[in-house]
């Protein structure tokens, strides 16, 4: 068993999150990174939390852990209405457009998916405003990536499977009838809705080169956590992979005041958004 | 099939959290009490025991020493969820071989994640 967590131990990991992670922790959470990291702790075998933070500077997969470990995967379907009627009204139907218009494909990526509550939401919602338009067709040329840095969320995501209370938080009964199965009490979502939606394991830490273009990003209650520079750099480079004239949502409590980036507020009813111009100045 | 014990003397809490669990393919079981989830231990181990901390006669936390002191107990993984929040409950708990320690109401997508890790369900 690793001794408990001393002061200055606290401090060093302190340091390390924020500097390597963004990650702020309180003074007074120190009983927090003692308590969410003591099996992390014990199974790689480290003695004290002196050589976890050394270990964690070796091994950039223990920092994605401690992360996770250090974060809430809380997430809710259709979160924020505000947030949904924007893209119901106002960012889908634009992207649906430029199919129109002849651009060949919509990339959208769900940049702290969890457990796939947020894509999947966005899936039923897409399809929903294709049969309307008479195009359902149109889903194919869609595509989604759902990205996370806690691998044990992205399990649950790729299963697709929820219990009532996880379904009771923000799906709706019409719409739960007809994109989920159940079973034994278990709700799976429709297999075409799951392959509509690309999971890998990501940390917003890193380069985005890796993940092309995108017309629309959501980046939603993951920011909270950053502090005011990584929060910059993230915005930065969400710019950087995002086409002309295509847009970012954020979480319902978070908003970009007081960060210097290239968006355009937006607006749609109470719900913001951010919108990237023609040209990008500063990349 | 993994077989995970479910120890909490309310009804509801051990049912939300049974249906929460029936995402996996596990064989569950479910106490409430500590001496019925002896009695069910008795009849064969488990790979995982979620535990509340507070309950009648023997509560949570003396239930996880009694398995540690036990042969074929000790090496049992066992995640806490209760609605003991103070800082020094959490990292006694922590500190004498609790794997997790979830406080309620807690999410279900953190109580999933944290079972994933423990199962090593992901690898
Ligand atoms: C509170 S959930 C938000 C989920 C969803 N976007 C929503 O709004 O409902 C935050 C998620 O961010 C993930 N996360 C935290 N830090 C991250 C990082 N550096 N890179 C990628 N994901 C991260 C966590 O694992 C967690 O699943």
């Amino acid at each position: 068993m690793i001794e408990p967590l001393q002061q200055y131990e606290f401090e060093k990991l302190r340091d390390l999150l924020a500097s390597v992670c963004g990650i702020v922790l309180k003074a007074d959470q120190d009983y927090l990174v003692e308590t969410r990291l003591t099996e992390l702790a014990n199974e790689i075998g480290v003695a004290n939390f002196g050589e976890l933070h050394r270990a964690i500077i070796m091994d950039e997969s223990l920092l994605s852990q401690v992360v996770d470990l250090m974060t809430t995967n809380e997430t809710l379907w259709f979160r924020d209405d505000s947030c949904w009627a924007t893209l119901e009204h106002s960012i889908l139907p634009s992207l649906i457009e430029r199919l129109h218009q002849g651009q060949r494909n919509i990339r959208i990526w769900s940049a702290a998916c969890s457990t796939g509550q947020e894509p999947y939401s966005l899936v039923i919602l897409i399809r929903e405003i294709l049969e309307k338009q008479g195009r359902p067709d149109l889903l194919n040329r869609f595509e989604l990536v759902g990205t996370d840095i806690s691998n044990a969320a992205l399990y649950l995501a790729q299963k697709g499977c929820y219990d009532p209370f996880t379904i009771s938080r923000g799906m709706p009964d019409s719409r739960l009838a007809k994109h989920f199965s159940s079973q034994k009490k278990v709700w799976t979502i429709s297999p075409e809705i799951r392959a509509k939606v690309k999971f890998q394991a990501f940390n917003l830490m890193d380069s985005f080169a890796v993940l092309g273009e995108f017309d629309l990003v959501l980046c939603r209650n993951v920011a909270i956590y950053f502090s005011e520079q990584f929060k910059k750099d993230l915005f930065r480079k969400i710019t950087g992979i995002l086409r002309p004239e295509s847009f970012m949502l954020l979480g319902a409590t978070e908003s970009l005041l007081g960060i210097e980036t290239d968006f355009k507020n937006m607006s749609y009813g109470n719900g913001l958004y951010y919108q990237i111009g023609k040209t990008k100045n500063n990349q | 099939m993994k077989k995970v014990l479910i120890v909490d003397d309310s009804a509801t809490l051990r049912r939300i959290v049974h249906e929460a669990l029936n995402v996996f393919d596990f064989e569950i079981y479910e106490a409430e009490s500590a001496a019925l989830a002896m009695e069910c231990l008795e009849e064969g181990p488990v790979d995982l025991i979620l535990l509340d901390w507070h309950m009648p006669e023997m509560d949570g936390y003396e239930l996880f020493l009694k398995l540690k002191g036990m042969e074929e107990f000790k090496n049992i993984p066992v995640i806490m969820l209760t609605a003991e929040d103070s800082r020094e409950s959490m990292l006694k708990a922590i500190r004498s071989g609790i794997r997790h320690y979830l406080t309620k109401p807690f999410t279900h997508e953190d109580l999933l994640a944290r079972i994933i890790r423990v199962l090593k369900l992901n690898q």
